[in-house]
């Protein structure tokens, strides 16, 4: 167990024993249990109706039949608990997962494992938050835009009557973005007077307010229609509360607030950035209605700060509950795991008919894409085309402009020079202070960059100007903040010569505008000329701004669990996204007195970047479409939302050519509302697609011998995506015509390096119907292992359905390892390979050989036996395959007892680390293909043993070279196809009872190595 | 559900011989028990059982039991058979080169996966050589499996027997069917299959036939030889 997170847990829950004197420390655990939960239980159950969703019906979790289920998951999940006796319970869940969250002891966790009814034990995990113009952006809100249309009901498509869940940091009520109420025509917080302009709460709504510290039921309203909040998973881990936390649906650190507000904040919110005016903010869908679910802390150590996913659990199950027709949830979460358990909680959400936007992380720009599972929108973020200007008006007449967030301009104030507005006169400073001084370092920056106290400005000299401050040292943002610490009224940053020239569009603490080098000599010319006096105009915005252009922290595809998906799926605005936030101004006392009701803070609001911001775009978006058509399956919204993208751009302007930042492109909601074709896809598709990939669907979808399963490049999916084509592959899709009148498409398809035929090409289809194609690939010129970019498009010849193609060719496919674990010294197995060429194929077995056992005993934690153990293996020249395993069935404790398994080319363990096996029980394996011929040792960690030690046996191979008449034979086919499948025979002979390791090399008629299979047979 | 396909091998007839009338008769059922056969044959490794030698021919086979053979295995049979790889087939002769006629066999296809691609529909084709030196065959269907895994199917008796009399050969090869019933679609080792149970009857030999053997045989490799230029273009 070497992993440093396995090993911070560990020492924490160390710390933890200490303090209550338990002597088995107990971790949380989210326990899945085997019936379905309600949103997708199908009737199997004697006297218990079906009551998942019908498709176009939305889940109705108040039902006498839910209640009923309900009823009866929870007998079941007493009989679960109670093997576990009084293990403290955190969350129960029933309705899109079925189980059970609790502090379990290892041991609880290992039993409950092995109880029948019981899927599967998982640790609860800590998961982080990922961190306008943008309706403007996108094009909603000018004229003809998607607000300006109207529903069956007549009313503005703007989110009326849809109910978004934010399952975040929680909710700030004073910000306007959340009230039901407006004065003058401006949206005003819950507090302030004004007309409430919602009406009561749709009736599918069945959530609640939950009042808690500075939260009371009064904070919610016709807008804000609920609040919840989770923090027993949080109480259980290490972390503690900030001190200016809130244990109740309060925002304790901004961000939920901001997605939030995002999505459904109301429109026409004038909003304020720690007091600088900001301009007009507004959600995407404005009228929707928001329900908060707070499940993200902020802790006193920011690697505790995040969002416990038994909490999270929690509030999926209960959003769903309450009737929330769109989930955003911008926190991180698996990049490998279909069966996570947020992810299957999002699965069932799905099935239920509530469509989740997630954010594809902000690891960018690596492949570490997030949320891969394909019934999530999971969305990349990319720039607006925000870009502000204000002009300065110097006294002398002389006008410059550049970049400046504040919306409001500032009226004529005197101007002064940075480096004459010290407390200590400019020539008598040291070099290092002058510096300091005509750059505006704060404290922090003087402690850190060089300067003393003499290098302060004087608020005697700054208090009501602008001052001009060079750029250069510090954070720019820093220069802001000493310039308001001495009571400035608002700031020029200066580019001089010798500093970087860019010029940046950033919020500051106080008015600012960003000069470039050329106005230097000016402005710093009249500036220090007494009577100086400077004016600001308000920002506006430019013209002709490059955008969208891909943020660099977005998180990258391909997905790293099946290639075949595309992730992300689609791109929204993540940088300099302004929306409501939280007062951080707050102390801990005025903290105490908002809990006490004695004390109101302000609303504010914060520019931010992350895809957390671009994730509530689509969230919004998709309550927008929720609104038109509330019968479509979150899988229609989805795919209306990608076949009607804009392109994403480069800097330089030109088109952005990968595909794996933005997956469909831009967001694009004018164009989604109208998509002509969607790709339609129900649970049973995701059911299918799991079953193609060995993993088993999640209750209540059906079982893989009912269901079948799919290729994962046939799941019916609006974006095409082949990751291992060898030669030729041909994908299937589904569309259906969701326009009211007869139309007929065709296709056209762009895939450089590849020859693409869709059949049929054209389709007719009347109102409502649905047709299958194929899409065949064939490469042509595209280089093996690139992948190539394009596009599917069906066009009537007014609406474009554009999907992404994207394919990657591969040139040989062979299992990486064959086993066969029947208890026979001779056995035969025959497994398939496929090839990218057509001709012969040579087929060379090495092998079997027997394992060389060693016996060892290591203990954790006893001075007399040792920790480590290492055993030398000569490897010679020729090997093919060199292994080291070890196995909980020659481990005294067994699965109980963690071995830990470290290979070194060196004798001794010493030398290069060449691989190591740190799982959490005594399974272990280390494996070298083609290894160096050498000594290497294999050395033996006791992690966690009984205190008497643990007694092993270290398994080890080394196969090859091939000397003389082998016990493995293995033949291919005749003649292998380019883009086919073949069949591969295996035989050996070997006496029973032992493990064997050999090699089946694959060789083309060139004589090159193509690849490998290890095989591994164990027929004790 | 069979048709005579002989217009295929029309070409490749040889020299009619003379029929010879059988005397007594004993039927044999090929049923591949038995460790000693449970092996990996190459092309063009042989085995034998009950008198009869059986020769896996252009690609690999296997004789065993619940063979591992992916998640295609074939249903319907829990004792040993003979699995036919990718594009191979199964030569069926007796050891002492005399004459047998076929009377039926159990089979089941056995898809390979990764599918080719558009889908395919396989059936068995047996082959057989007459002492008299003509060629002449039938195939049949291996019916449909929704998920890959194919029951094995008996075929026995009547009509489509009656013609296999009085052989020197038979053999089994998996094949892609034009509509007009003729193996000429490449297969590209989809062409595979799993028989168990071949019933034969053996006559007492007449010395006449032993000479006929290496002509007929010999006719037989250049069929299967052109089949293969047929399937692969």
């Amino acid at each position: 167990m070497t992993s440093p997170r396995l090993a911070i847990a560990a020492g924490l829950l160390a710390a933890a024993c200490a303090a209550t004197g338990q002597t088995t420390p107990r971790k949380t655990y989210i326990v899945q249990l085997a019936d379905a939960p309600a949103a997708t239980y199908t009737g199997t159950v004697r006297g218990l109706a079906a009551t998942r969703a019908v498709p176009g019906v939305k889940f109705d979790a108040t039902a006498p039949g839910v209640r009923a289920y309900v009823n009866y998951l929870s007998l079941r999940r007493s009989a679960a608990l109670a093997a576990v006796g009084n293990a403290p319970v955190l969350h129960r869940y029933d309705l899109v997962f079925n189980g059970f969250s609790a502090k379990l002891t290892e041991g609880e966790a290992k039993s409950l494992k092995g109880t029948a009814g019981v899927i599967s034990v998982t640790e609860s995990e800590l998961r982080k938050l990922d961190t306008t113009r943008t309706p403007g952006f996108l094009g909603i809100s000018t004229p003809g835009g998607l607000w300006s249309q109207l529903d069956a009901a007549s009313r503005n498509v703007k989110g009326e009557d849809v109910i978004i869940g934010v399952i975040d940091s929680g909710v700030w009520p004073e910000d306007p973005s959340f009230s039901d109420k407006t004065a003058g025509g401006k949206a005003v917080g819950y507090n302030q007077p004004g007309f409430v302009v919602y009406s009561a709460a749709p009736a599918k709504w069945k959530g609640v307010c939950q009042a808690g510290e500075g939260f009371t039921s009064a904070m919610c309203n016709k807008k804000l229609i609920g609040a919840r909040y989770y923090v027993a998973g949080f109480d259980a881990g290490p972390g503690v509360l900030t001190d200016l936390e809130y244990r109740s649906p309060r925002d304790g650190g901004g961000h939920g607030s901001h997605t939030a507000s995002t999505a459904g904040g109301n429109s026409d919110v004038d909003a304020t950035i720690d007091g600088i005016d900001a301009g007009v903010i507004s959600g995407i869908a404005p009228r929707a209605r928001i329900a908060a679910y707070k499940v993200c802390w902020e802790a006193t150590v920011a690697a505790n700060t995040g969002c416990y996913t038994a909490d999270t659990l929690k509030a999926i199950d209960d959003a769903i509950a309450d009737g929330v027709d769109v989930i955003n949830f911008s926190v991180s979460g698996t990049r490998t795991n279909f069966v996570d358990p947020v992810e299957i909680a999002y699965f069932n959400a799905s099935a239920a008919g509530v469509f989740v936007a997630a954010s594809a992380g902000n690891a960018g720009p690596a492949n570490t894409v997030a949320h891969m599972s394909p019934w999530l929108t999971t969305v990349a973020a990319s720039t607006h085309d925000r870009y502000t200007v204000a002009t300065v008006l110097l006294g002398s007449g002389a006008s410059f402009s550049g970049p400046s967030y504040q919306g409001a301009g500032l009226a004529t104030k005197p101007l002064v020079l940075a480096q004459d507005a010290g407390t200590v006169a400019f020539a008598s400073l040291s070099a290092a202070d002058q510096t300091a001084l005509q750059r505006c370092y704060n404290d922090a920056d003087r402690a850190s960059l060089g300067g003393s106290a003499s290098a302060v400005l004087d608020p005697a000299k700054v208090a009501g100007k602008i001052v001009v401050c060079i750029r250069g040292g510090n954070v720019l943002d820093n220069k802001g903040a000493a310039v308001k610490t001495a009571n400035g009224a608002g700031m020029i940053i200066q580019n001089a010569p010798g500093t970087n020239n860019s010029v940046l569009n950033r919020p500051y603490v106080i008015p600012t505008v960003h000069l470039d080098v050329s106005t230097h000599p000016t402005v710093t010319g009249y500036a220090a000329t007494a009577g100086a006096t400077a004016s600001f105009g308000p920002g506006i915005q430019q013209a002709g701004v490059v955008a969208p252009v891909m943020a660099d922290f977005s998180s990258r595809g391909p997905s790293l669990a099946n290639a075949n998906v595309l992730k992300p799926d689609i791109s929204g605005p993540g940088v300099d996204v302004i929306a409501a936030y939280i007062d951080l101004s707050l102390t801990k006392a005025q903290r105490d007195a908002v809990v006490a009701g004695t004390f109101v803070p302000q609303a504010n609001a914060q520019s931010l970047q992350g895809t957390s911001m671009s994730s509530p775009h689509v969230a919004g978006a998709a309550a927008l479409l929720k609104q038109l058509y509330p019968t479509w399956s979150p899988a229609a919204i989805k795919s209306a939302l990608m076949t009607s993208t804009n392109d994403i751009k480069l800097a330089s302007g030109a088109l952005d050519p990968n595909r794996f930042g933005y997956g469909a492109g831009h967001m694009n909601p004018n164009s989604a509302a109208n998509p002509g074709l969607v790709y339609d896809a129900a649970p049973a598709d995701y059911g299918r697609f799991l079953c193609g990939l060995g993993l088993t669907p999640p209750s209540g979808t059906g079982t893989c011998a009912t269901l079948g399963s799919i290729n994962s490049w046939n799941l019916n999916l609006a974006s095409l995506t082949a990751s291992d084509v060898p030669g030729s592959l041909t994908l299937t899709r589904r569309v259906t015509n969701v326009t009211g009148a007869t139309v007929t498409y065709t296709a056209s398809t762009s895939l450089a390096g590849w020859n693409v035929v869709v059949t049929p090409a054209s389709l007719t289809l009347a109102p409502g119907a649905s047709a299958s194609f194929t899409v065949a690939l064939t490469r042509t010129s595209a280089a093996v292992g690139a992948w190539s970019f394009g596009n599917l498009t069906w066009s009537d010849g007014v609406i474009q359905v554009r999907s992404p193609l994207s394919a990657r060719g591969i040139g040989f496919v062979a299992p990486a390892e064959v086993t066969d674990v029947r208890a026979a010294g001779s056995g035969s197995k025959v497994y398939t390979i496929v090839s990218a060429y057509t001709g012969s194929l040579s087929v060379v077995a090495t092998g079997l050989v027997p394992a060389t056992r060693s016996s060892g005993l290591v203990a954790s934690a006893t001075a007399a036996i040792p920790t480590r153990q290492c055993f030398n293996v000569n490897v010679p020249a020729g090997a093919e395959v060199t292994r080291f395993q070890l196995f909980d069935a020659d481990t005294q404790g067994g699965a109980g007892t963690d071995l830990d398994l470290d290979v070194y080319r060196g004798a001794n363990g010493v030398g290069t680390l060449v691989g190591s096996s740190g799982g959490a029980t005594s399974d272990e394996v280390v494996t070298l293909r083609s290894p160096t011929a050498a000594v290497y040792s294999a050395c033996v960690t006791g992690y966690a043993t009984p205190s008497s030690g643990a007694t092993y046996a270290l398994s080890s191979w080394v196969v090859g070279p091939a000397t003389g008449a082998q016990t493995l034979r293995a033949s291919g086919p005749n003649t292998v196809y380019a883009g086919g499948a073949a069949s591969i025979g295996l035989r050996w002979a070997v006496s029973a009872g032992q493990r064997y390791l050999g090699n089946v090399r694959y060789v083309d008629p060139n004589s090159t190595a193509l690849g490998s299979s290890i095989v591994a047979v164990d027929n004790r | 559900m069979h048709t005579s396909i002989r217009q295929l091998f029309s070409s490749a007839a040889l020299v009619a011989a003379a029929f010879l009338p059988q005397a007594q008769a004993q039927t044999t059922v090929l049923d591949f028990e038995g460790d000693a056969l449970a092996n990996l044959y190459f092309p063009g490794e042989s085995f034998e059982q009950s008198g009869f030698t059986m020769t896996a021919g252009y690609d690999f086979g296997i004789v065993g039991k619940n063979l591992d053979v992916g998640s295609a295995a074939p249903s319907g049979n829990a004792s040993q058979y003979y699995f036919n790889s990718n594009d191979g087939d199964l030569l069926i002769t007796r050891t002492d080169g005399g004459t047998f006629s076929l009377d039926g066999f159990s089979a089941a296809f056995v898809p390979l996966l990764p599918a080719p691609s558009p889908a395919q529909t396989i059936v068995i084709v047996a082959l057989a050589l007459a002492a008299d030196g003509t060629q002449f065959g039938t195939y049949f269907g291996l019916g449909t499996s929704a998920n890959n895994s194919y029951p094995f199917l008996t075929f026995a008796g009547g009509a489509d027997f009656g013609m296999f009399k009085n052989l020197v050969a038979v053999d089994f090869f998996g094949c892609v069917l034009t509509s007009s019933s003729v193996c000429d679609v490449a297969s590209r080792n989809n062409a595979q299959f799993a028989i168990d149970n071949v019933l034969v009857t053996t006559p007492v030999p007449e010395p006449s036939t032993y000479a006929l053997m290496a002509v007929g045989l010999a006719g037989l490799t250049l069929l299967r030889n052109r089949r293969k230029t047929l399937g692969s273009r």
